[in-house]
């Protein structure tokens, strides 16, 4: 899959396959997934759970576990730099600096027995090139930036003294300290409760506004979409499926599972019931052939079953790409 | 619960603890065997019979015997000893601070091995180095401490002659015994820091500080290093008490070490009710202690314990 | 993360072991150890206390002795005595010891455990706050102390040890009732008025039995050794009959001229315990729901 607007593009993924060597079996959590990114602009991979958002956004730091994870192919180039040819010393280079990550477990992404504000010191030094007392301030000036209040107080304290809201704040503001030309949001808001989740996104919206950086933003809820991305791209059982501009997601959408996922919500919005797509969610262990969302497809031919379907440009522009043998349309 | 409290709180509950175990002690050398049946030969005449219940305190009732005992140990009197006929007090002073000692730098010395190799097997999981260090420290905890501390005797005193076989004086009496003490801890901690910890390396926060720039031996040292410390301790503490208490005797056989395993054991050959009443009395209050320092360890290393 | 937790390919027995070599060999090992203990009499060829002052501490030899009788394949002792039939009666010793501290200990544990869990409140209180006293009291020298007024000898051995055996099993029971008994079966249970025995036997032990056997496994290993010291001190079973641990004991003095008297019995304490403690850890990682296997 080309893009044909290639200037302004700071990352680009391409043919990425990640596995787990299970004994049971291999699980490829990420198959051969390719996708851009423009310098500024926000990026919303979306999936449902186990769909590989997250180990493609591991792999693209290279921070998947052997064993049982692998990357076995792909190529990641940030703002001309191939990520995978780099030594394994150099990713410090890439981590922070290149890529920060928001993880999407604030409970237990900080480390328990250092402060709040050693953990975001210890990003300003790697990153911002400062030591100790100006390390600090600025650490103090990030607790700040990030809506935490008497921050010269909250330096001083543990993670287990904060609430997941404050926790997840801290966690963005160490991904900002790093300066990093991609941010990485995986489902921030996700193990919050709603008011703190609206708060959040807030927060985020501000400071990509502040700070004008690039982001990709990962998560499962088609609301946050709508609010915070310019583009989307969703994933299914580890493959791409579709891509393109928000407003084409809402309004023409052509693959029929990004069709269901978006019927789930307008069915919602206008009080009818819920068309949730039928069958389960796919087993990784035991992929079906052809395409991987045929089982589930109401639109499924016999050429979906044995042949897995390639990518169809239909905007002609490189805007819209899908992976359907029989892309819908508008009227349908 | 303010930390001064805590101490406090502790504190009784050792005092506790002594005087159980001192009592059950008691009861069992007095309730199953009679002394005096033991000590004296079989053709004893029933005169020497109570002349020596006499002499030990043994004629009157028990529960009076036992207060004597009580109010006597609290004043860390324990009378005399049978066997070496002088105070049970001194015999005690003259060869507890050698084991503890040695059980100190056994300890020193399987901390010093066990904790990077073992988070050099968990870096590598699964690979070569991890095996072969799996089974070297399943070897340290299989592998009877007595018999390694003769074989270590067999290749370095006999064979190399590198090393004095027995006895104290020099530093050098002390090193074969303590590596002979300090294999069993050493496989156990490693064990328990490799598994520590992968724990610690599958935590989101690892991922959180590589994904910020963190290098990996920052990652061990310096975010991980301090969350597997309180399991680290616990284990460290638990085998010095256990040691303390009488694990050691075997060792401090093999190399002729005139130390308090060594005392327990002849305390038990010549029957030495006193000595024993006392000894138990020391290691108890000696584990409450240590266990006391271990929670208090614990703060330290870990922010959310608080008392 | 990828949804893990669903696999359409069933994890035989087999598999279970064919991934853990290890185990798989040190079950076996165990296997041969205990038959040949068992048949004890069918595999040695000489008594275990027959003494034969012309080969006394003979080297390990494949070649028939002066006699004409079999080879001392592991040499003899200090009166010789040969050494592998010593080995095989007297591992009969070393683990009948093992096999009874830890049985008895894990009956009188685990039924504590499972009253404390079971009817929690007062009785769990009392039944814990004495296994915690008990677990930070000096367990050896309570031990010694029962050798001491007992005198030495296999069964005062055995109740000696008993002293330190049933603290681990008393917890692990009780934390495992207290899950399950947290869980809907037993609620279900109550509401459809099945008795309190039946709850505990039917539904409760099943479900508490494979991380009890673990500790089973791994406890017997630890008497082994703990039998092994107190032999080797001189507090276990007496001469003529032997122990591994006392044959060390015994062999000791002899370690310069016939270091063959110590090293055999050493590493079949070695062996048996590390047989042991790997296919306890393997129950351990195999059969506990929780643990996710790579």
């Amino acid at each position: 899959m080309e893009e044909t607007k290639t200037k302004d593009i700071i990352l680009s993924v391409k043919d990425l396959s990640t596995s787990f060597f299970l004994r049971e079996g291999e699980v490829k959590a990420v198959d051969g997934v390719s996708f851009s990114v423009r310098k500024g602009e926000c990026l919303a991979l979306v999936g449902e759970s186990g769909s590989g958002k997250t180990v493609t956004a591991l792999s693209m730091l290279r921070l998947v576990v052997w064993p049982p994870g692998k990357i076995k192919s792909g190529e990641v180039v940030l703002d001309g730099v191939s990520v995978f040819d780099l030594p394994m010393k150099s990713m410090k280079d890439v981590r922070g600096k290149g890529m920060a990550m928001i993880l999407q477990e604030p409970m237990s992404s900080l480390n328990p027995s250092q402060t709040i504000g050693q953990q975001i010191q210890e990003a300003v030094e790697i990153n911002q090139g400062l030591k100790g007392e100006e390390a600090k301030k600025k650490a103090i000036e990030m607790l700040g930036i990030v809506r935490i209040p008497s921050p010269e107080k909250r330096y001083y304290n543990y993670p287990h003294e904060l609430s997941g809201g404050m926790k997840q704040r801290i966690m963005i503001a160490i991904a900002l300290s790093c300066r990093p030309k991609v941010l990485i949001a995986d489902e921030p808001t996700c193990s919050l409760d709603v008011t703190i989740q609206a708060q959040i996104l807030r927060l985020m919206q501000q400071l990509r506004k502040e700070i004008d950086t690039t982001i990709l933003f990962i998560t499962s809820d088609l609301g946050i979409v709508a609010e915070m991305a310019d583009r989307v791209a969703i994933m299914y059982a580890g493959q791409l499926i579709e891509i393109c501009d928000v407003f084409t997601l809402f309004e023409n959408s052509a693959h029929p599972y990004t069709r269901g996922i978006m019927g789930s919500i307008t069915a919602m919005k206008e009080g009818g019931r819920l068309n949730i797509i039928s069958g389960d969610p796919p087993d990784l262990m035991a992929l079906p052939s052809g395409c991987k969302f045929h089982p589930r497809c109401d639109y499924c031919q016999d050429i979906c079953k044995t042949e897995e379907p390639g990518y169809t440009d239909l905007s002609g522009t490189g805007d819209h790409w899908v992976r359907c043998h029989f892309p819908l349309n508008k009227s349908k | 619960m303010g930390m001064g409290k805590y101490i406090l709180q502790r504190l009784a509950f050792t005092v506790l603890v002594v005087i159980g175990i001192s009592i059950l002690v008691f009861v069992i050398t007095h309730m199953v065997g009679n002394p005096v049946d033991i000590m004296l030969p079989l053709t004893a005449t029933e005169e020497q019979r109570q002349l020596l219940s006499q002499q030990l305190g043994l004629d009157k009732p028990m529960i009076e015997q036992l207060g004597t005992f009580l109010k006597d140990a609290a004043t860390l009197d324990f009378g005399m000893s049978w066997w070496q006929r002088r105070p049970c007090m001194e015999v005690i002073m003259d060869d507890l601070p050698l084991t503890a000692l040695l059980i100190f730098f056994a300890s020193c010395i399987s901390v010093i091995v066990a904790i990077p190799l073992g988070i050099a097997a968990a870096y590598h999981k699964g690979s070569f180095l991890d095996r072969v260090l799996t089974i070297i420290s399943l070897g340290g905890i299989c592998l009877p401490p007595f018999w390694i501390g003769l074989m270590l005797m067999l290749v370095f005193s006999v064979k190399l002659g590198w090393l004095p076989t027995s006895g104290i004086g020099t530093w050098k009496h002390m090193i074969l015994p303590a590596l002979a003490i300090s294999f069993r801890p050493m496989g156990q901690l490693s064990q328990i820091v490799r598994f520590e910890m992968m724990q610690q390396l599958n935590g989101l926060y690892v991922i959180t500080a590589r994904a910020k720039g963190v290098t990996e031996m920052a990652v061990l040292f310096k975010h991980a290093l301090k969350n597997i410390m309180t399991a680290s301790i616990t284990m460290i503490g638990s085998d010095f008490t256990k040691q303390l208490g009488g694990l050691s005797a075997s060792v401090e056989v093999v190399f002729g070490f005139p130390g308090f395993g060594h005392l327990i054991s002849e305390t038990i050959d010549n029957m030495d009710f006193p000595l024993l009443q006392a000894e138990v009395f020391f290691v108890a209050l000696i584990v409450c202690m240590i266990n006391l320092l271990v929670d208090i360890l614990y703060a330290a290393f870990d922010p959310r314990i608080r008392y | 993360m990828a949804n893990l937790a669903t696999s359409k390919k069933k994890v035989t027995l087999w598999d279970r072991f064919r991934y853990n070599k290890a185990a798989l060999i040190s079950l076996i090992i165990l296997i041969i150890i205990f038959l040949m203990l068992i048949f004890a009499p069918l595999v040695t060829s000489y008594d275990a206390a027959q003494s034969d002052l012309y080969n006394r501490l003979s080297a390990p030899s494949f070649e028939p002795t002066a006699k004409g009788g079999p080879a001392h394949i592991l040499g003899t002792d200090q009166l010789g005595r040969d050494i592998y039939s010593r080995l095989i009666w007297g591992g009969r010793v070393s683990l009948t010891v093992g096999f009874v501290v830890g049985s008895v200990g894990a009956l009188i544990g685990i039924t504590l455990g499972m009253i404390a869990g079971y009817f929690g409140g007062w009785t769990d209180m009392i039944i814990m706050r004495l296994v915690d006293v008990w677990a930070s009291s000096p367990t050896l020298l309570i031990a010694l102390t029962f050798v001491m007024v007992l005198g030495p000898g296999m069964r005062n051995l055995i109740i000696a040890l008993l002293v330190n055996s049933w603290t681990l099993f008393c917890r692990m029971a009780r934390s495992q009732v207290l899950v399950i008994r947290s869980s809907a079966m037993v609620e279900s249970g109550h509401a459809i008025g099945a008795s309190t025995n039946r709850i505990l036997f039917k539904h409760i032990m099943p479900n508490i039995i494979s991380p009890l056997v673990t500790t089973y496994v791994l406890e017997l290993a630890h008497f082994i050794n703990a039998e092994a010291n107190l032999s080797f001190l001189g507090f276990g079973v007496q001469p003529p009959q032997t122990s591994w641990g006392l044959m060390i004991g015994e062999g000791r003095k002899y370690l310069t001229q016939a270091p063959w008297i110590v090293l055999f019995p050493g590493l079949f304490i070695g062996l048996t315990v590390l047989c042991l403690t790997l296919v306890g850890n393997w129950i351990r990682d195999e059969f506990d729901p929780l643990a996710v296997k790579m």
